[in-house]
């Protein structure tokens, strides 16, 4: 799978490109988003039920998604900043599951890039 | 900047792929140093300071936050001109508002679009570097505080952001600074005016400033604080820098409280430091007080004086002033032989007020010379009156300031005002103070003598009451010579008698008159009729009198 592939899975490539302006630096940054603790930080601080540090790492992954155009994952990821934001614990692990599936089709779509 | 002419940049930010996005948005224009949390980043900040053009700063940071790196850098003098331009997700106002509160200059949003961060960034350190330029332009290149303006302007600015503090502006002034220059050297006496900015410069908090006023005179905007403080601030200036001139060199510090009402907030800062110097005069010549504070009496002075220039015109216009004449009586026939002519104020609501209230108010705003002009024309009308009604006239002498002469058309005007009444010439004296013709002896000379070409006449006034000379005397050409009895009085009796004597002969000597004001007693009457003084004016025989009441002494006294 090419980087365009891979971005009709999780995200914006035209967007992305504007940022990074090859494929390979494109890729060396999806490489790195895998090593990303940001999600692992946010799911620990959840059932942690520590809502500080849950908003944190899901303000940082927002961040993150939004640089390297990973949309799918995004949208959700704003969602829960959001929520947790107003400091609502409960319905942020709601929306969790969906966002914990979309992460794994995103990490899949990144570990198939030739 | 490098030796490439490279500008750093410093990113501060803990997830690593935005500051890896950042940097390589940046490093193709930029040296880019990169830092991990704000602790990281103030390290790198304090050691290579001096080569950041700016920072780049994400907020949420574990370790030391965004806003705690901001506290940090904005209370270190050495760092806080840096520049810092804050990453965000675009999502919270409150947070930027935070930013902006904390001293950030600007934001860049994520998704990171790589022109907008270029251009901000370089947007930034172009209008930082050309500010350092005005920078230079705003300090007074002598001593690196603010100069006038820029110190003013910014007084101004930081008490309309804070109305509900008080302040106290303060002015210092190096008494015995010529001094220095003269005897130790100009390069002394500049750092002598170095080290007194630096010394109170280094005693402000935050917001408070500092300017270089004027030659040796300072001034610095604080928060208001107690006399105690004031006055040891002043002793610690004085310690520290003049000390070892010896007693000749001395500052000395006015305090303006500003206070919150919006009458005094109103005020310029340039008028709040005029006031400030107003309690440095007051106590200039005090030997053991060096720190002077604007207090009531003096807020008081310049609230009547406020009432004085506001109402001075509608007065003019509406004719509030009086002209009341003080009987001068002949010694030799005991019968009236002139009168001075002085001014009454009467206020519809203050009622009369005296010369000595106002006049010195309307010298000092040359108001003086118009007024005289009325008494020279209201004299004129009454003297007009008079002679209708067949009553015998003396002459009248009115006072002129030392601002009459310098308007070049004076005389002129007297001439054309008798012309118009159809006065006399000789029926007018004009009475000159000493003071004045010391000020500028040319001009009253050359004034005198158009006078007397008029055929006016001229009276030395308040004689021996200030540097009087005898050159003088016999340079300027005076009509009459005026003696205040209340002066000669204090010399005791045996140098009464004998100054008098003096005085008087000179007088008659110079072939002038002698008049003596305030004489008292029938006794100093007969002295000064036996020693041959040539008139007396005074409560002995009459106080001032209004028109009407004068008019009426004048036919009683000429038998009439």
């Amino acid at each position: 799978m090419n980087v365009i592939e891979c971005y009709g899975l999780i995200g914006d490539y035209k967007d992305v490109s504007s940022r990074l302006p090859n494929d390979a630096l494109i890729k060396r940054f999806l490489g790195k988003f895998t090593q990303d603790q940001s999600f692992g930080e946010l799911k620990a601080a959840l059932e942690a039920e520590d809502t500080e540090n849950a908003f944190r790492a899901a303000h940082t992954l927002k961040g993150v998604c939004a640089n390297l155009s990973i949309t799918n994952l995004g949208a959700d990821v704003i969602e829960i900043t959001e929520k947790l934001r107003g400091g609502n614990l409960d319905e942020a692990r709601k929306l969790f599951p969906q966002a914990e599936e979309k992460y794994r089709m995103t990490m899949e779509a990144i570990a198939k890039l030739d | 900047m490098d030796d490439t002419g490279r500008r750093t940049v410093l990113i501060i930010e803990d997830n690593d792929i935005n500051r890896e996005m950042l940097s390589l948005i940046l490093e193709n224009d930029y040296n880019v140093l990169q830092a991990e949390n704000g602790r990281e980043g103030l390290d790198i900040l304090s050691e290579h300071g001096d080569r950041i053009s700016l920072v780049l700063l994400d907020i949420n940071m574990p370790v030391m936050n965004g806003y705690e790196f901001m506290d940090e850098v904005r209370s270190t003098p050495s760092l806080a001109h840096v520049p810092i331009i804050v990453t965000t997700s675009n999502d919270a106002v409150d947070d930027e508002i935070q930013c902006l509160k904390k001293g950030a200059s600007d934001f860049v949003v994520k998704p990171y679009n790589s022109e907008v961060v270029r251009h901000r960034v370089d947007n930034m350190i172009h209008l930082r570097e050309a500010s350092s330029l005005i920078q230079v332009i705003e300090h007074d290149m002598l001593t690196g505080v603010l100069n006038r303006e820029i110190f003013f302007w910014n007084a101004e600015r930081i008490m309309r952001d804070a109305p509900d503090q008080d302040f106290d502006l303060v002015c210092t002034d190096i008494s015995g600074f010529k001094f220095v220059n003269e005897v130790y050297g100009k390069e002394e006496g500049d750092r002598l005016l170095r080290q007194n900015g630096r010394e109170i410069a280094g005693r402000l908090g935050s917001g408070e400033i500092v300017g270089r006023i004027g030659g040796d005179e300072f001034a610095f905007l604080v928060k208001h604080k107690t006399r105690e403080a004031h006055e040891a601030l002043t002793a610690h200036l004085n310690e520290a820098l003049t000390g070892s001139f010896g007693s000749k060199v001395l500052i000395k510090t006015g305090v303006y409280h500003t206070g919150t009402s919006r009458e005094e907030r109103d005020l310029t800062a340039a008028a709040m430091c005029d006031r400030a110097r107003q309690a440095i005069d007051i106590i200039k010549n005090r030997y053991n007080q060096n720190c002077g504070f604007f207090d009531d009496e003096m807020r008081r002075d310049l609230e009547f004086e406020k009432f004085i220039t506001d109402n001075m015109e509608q007065a003019l216009a509406e004719e509030q002033f009086q002209v009341y004449y003080q009987p001068k009586h002949r010694l030799d026939s005991g019968l009236p032989g002139g009168a001075e002519a002085l001014v009454r104020w009467i206020h519809p609501e203050k009622g009369m007020m005296k010369p000595g209230l106002f006049i010195p108010i309307f010298e000092a705003n040359r108001f003086i010379s118009r007024l005289d002009y009325y008494m020279y024309e209201h004299v004129c009308m009454d003297l007009k009156r008079w002679k209708e009604m067949g009553i015998p006239l003396v002459p009248v002498s009115i006072n002129a300031s030392r601002h009459d002469f310098e308007q070049p058309d004076y005389v002129s005007q007297l001439d054309d005002l008798t012309h118009k009444y159809g006065i006399d010439h000789e029926l007018l004296h004009i009475e000159v103070t000493e003071s004045a013709y010391t000020d500028n002896s040319v001009m009253i000379d050359n004034c005198i003598s158009e006078l007397h070409e008029k055929g006016f006449r001229v009276e030395l006034d308040d004689f021996g009451t200030g540097y009087s000379n005898l050159v003088s005397l016999n340079d300027f050409h005076f009509d009459v010579l005026k003696l205040d009895m209340g002066l000669i009085r204090k010399l005791g009796t045996d140098r009464e008698k004998n100054i008098l004597d003096f005085v008087i002969s000179i007088a008659e000597w110079l072939n002038m008159e002698t008049v003596a004001e305030g004489a008292e007693s029938r006794e100093e009457i007969e002295t000064l009729k036996a020693k041959g003084c040539t008139s007396v004016q005074g409560y002995y025989y009459s106080k001032p009198l209004s028109g009407k009441d004068f008019e009426a002494y004048l036919k009683e006294k000429m038998n009439l």
